[in-house]
């Protein structure tokens, strides 16, 4: 069963074109001017139940606005939308009973009074019985360390601990649909750890779906099996992690730190009839990309040993994650590439 | 899911409380207000015994309780929800399964609870004792005031729910909200009552909800309007109650439409 299902998804927004000048102010007063936007053009997927999706894109790429319809928030211009059996912006007041939402940026709990309260509150507002809050609540409490932060009020929790409780007061009905928009923004390594951990068994014991907007592609790589890439609106990638890394990896890289100068053409004529790219920011430092296929060692075996090449350091590192996507973007298509077609990554995880 | 609507009105009444010392200075500031005009009234007033339908006495009764009524039904609405809309928290709202507005609703009336005990009564007892106020003795004069203010205060709301949800269409509605301000407290009649404006403004005003707010209140509380008058006043309190339901419920309805989260 698929819990977001999302069909030809569009939202256009009018934006406000200013004209310089006075004389542009002016004629503004009286005759506005509007440009069109597609924030969202045109995208169509679908999650199942129980997966971990991660959504992937530049700033501005429609990431939030994709969620913020997707949760009810904002109403489509135009395409189908269902996502746990409801289309959102329809019967919002009972949709959003059965989804979780935090907004990394925006706090949902109420200033002013205390952690504690505010969960209070929110067991009213969705009518959680008093039982099974508890039951929530201690579990959540103890998975989050929450202890002695339950009596101070929000205003005075650091960003780590707000967010901690964000991810309680987002998770406190149980929902079965979660969506996380940038939650580890801002955080430390430890903080960010352990979310990622609390998603992962959350996700292994309730079987909830996660639909998680990043710009830390370790979520990414922590969390999630499947990506959808967004790039000025429209869906470029859709599919499994590894089929991304396997297509677009560029290899290794391997990079040497020479004892004296030793120029980019000797190195080439030593690897001559490999297909390695050596280069060089200066004669005592180069860096060899070793495509998929070829074995490291054989880069080595014939750079190092020369007699004539004192190397100090060897440093070999695989193509990120960050590095393939910042490829990508920079293409803007990884349809590009044949064989990393949408299809196939979203059939590998069904 | 009413608990939660009661909780609203609870949790506003306890923060307005955490901020009571704030409000001291409000009570002094409405005891200046309340004493400006009441000497400005008893220098026009002379020797003349009824200026537009008010005896000196009504007069100053009049402006006590016009001001103490507006520490109980004043808020800011339309500032809280202008700005919710403005920094896109009104985001927040909406994955909530609750009605946003009733939800404001419920936490004005939870501040309405706190000006009202502790601004608008000590207030009063305050203005008791400064000025020469004289009470109604009719009991039907002090339940009608007492519903009546009630009605203000729902009334005076919805104007602030509409001028808040202006910030929906327009970039900036503070002018809006500064004209709105002006307007109540001029057309609802706590500056100047209704009676003394110039005919033909008062009888446009016949047709504005503003009088519900500060001046039939006002009217039953000093004894100008009495018996089954009473009742016909508070008909016009409900009409208007009812009526402004039907602009808010458009606007906010071409409101979600229009929606547009500010800041991604």
């Amino acid at each position: 069963m698929n819990a977001i299902e999302v069909e030809h998804l569009s939202k256009v927004f009018k934006v406000q074109k200013n004209r310089g000048g006075l004389k542009g102010a002016l004629q503004d007063l009286f005759s506005r001017q509007y440009n069109e936007v597609a924030a969202v053009n045109d995208i169509s997927f679908s999650i199942p139940a129980g997966e971990i999706c991660g959504y992937i894109g530049e700033n501005g790429a429609g990431k939030s606005t994709t969620i913020k319809m997707l949760t009810g928030i904002l109403v489509p211009t135009s395409g189908r939308l269902n996502v746990g059996g409801y289309v959102p912006h329809e019967e919002r007041e009972k949709f959003v009973r059965n989804i979780g939402v935090v907004f990394g940026q925006r706090s949902q709990l109420w200033w002013d009074i205390g952690v504690i309260e505010s969960f209070g509150l929110l067991r009213k507002v969705y009518g959680v019985p008093e039982n099974d809050y508890k039951k929530r609540l201690d579990e959540l409490v103890q998975r989050l360390d929450l202890g002695e932060l339950l009596s101070r009020p929000v205003r005075k929790l650091s960003l780590g601990q707000r967010m901690r409780c964000e991810l309680v007061a987002a998770l406190l009905h149980n929902p079965s649909i979660v969506f996380l928009d940038e939650p580890t923004i801002g955080l430390d390594i430890i903080v960010k750890t352990e979310i990622r951990e609390f998603l992962k068994d959350m996700n292994r014991q309730h079987g909830t779906t996660i639909l998680l907007t990043t710009h830390d592609l370790q979520d990414i790589e922590a969390l999630c099996s499947r990506v959808i890439m967004l790039d000025e609106g429209r869906v470029i990638y859709d599919g499994g992690l590894d089929t991304l890394k396997t297509r677009w990896g560029q290899g290794t890289r391997v990079t040497f730190q020479f004892g004296t100068a030793c120029p980019l053409a000797r190195l080439r004529a030593l690897t001559e009839g490999v297909d390695i790219s050596w280069t060089a920011d200066n004669d005592l430092h180069a860096e060899a990309l070793v495509p998929g296929g070829l074995n490291v060692s054989d880069v080595l075996a014939r750079v190092v040993g020369q007699t004539d090449i004192p190397i100090t350091d060897i440093k070999i590192t695989e193509t990120t994650t960050d590095e393939i996507v910042r490829q990508i973007y920079r293409t803007g298509s990884a349809a590009a590439d044949p064989g990393t077609g949408t299809e196939s990554g979203r059939n590998s995880h069904a | 899911m009413l608990s939660a609507y009661t909780d609203f009105i609870r949790i506003r009444f306890l923060t307005m409380l955490a901020y009571r010392v704030n409000y001291y200075s409000g009570i002094l500031i409405y005891m200046l207000n309340i004493g400006v005009y009441y000497f400005t009234w008893q220098a026009i007033y002379g020797d003349r015994g009824e200026i537009g339908g008010f005896t000196a006495s009504q007069m100053t009764t009049y402006i006590a309780v016009s001001w103490m009524a507006r520490a109980f039904y004043f808020n800011n609405l339309d500032r809280e929800i202008a700005n919710d809309i403005r920094d896109g928290s009104i985001a927040i709202q909406f994955i909530r399964p609750y009605n946003y507005l009733f939800v404001k609703m419920m936490q004005g009336f939870g501040e309405g609870l706190f000006r009202f005990t502790l601004f608008m009564i000590p207030g009063m007892l305050l203005a008791l004792l400064l000025f020469p106020v004289r009470l109604p003795s009719d009991p039907a004069a002090w339940i009608g005031f007492l519903v009546m203010l009630f009605f203000s205060f729902l009334i005076n709301s919805q104007l602030n729910i509409l001028t808040g949800l202006m910030a929906f269409f327009v970039e900036n509605n503070e002018g809006m909200m500064r004209m709105k301000r002006v307007i109540v407290d001029l057309f609802s009649g706590l500056v100047i009552p209704i009676s003394l404006f110039p005919g033909w403004l008062s009888s446009i005003m016949q047709w504005l909800p503003f009088q519900a707010i500060t001046y039939l209140p006002g009217s039953v509380f000093t004894g100008r309007t009495q018996g089954t008058g009473i009742l016909e006043v508070f008909g016009i309190q409900l009409i208007w109650f009812f009526g402004l339901l039907i602009p808010i419920f458009f606007m906010w309805r071409a409101a979600r439409k229009r929606l547009f989260v500010q800041g991604g």
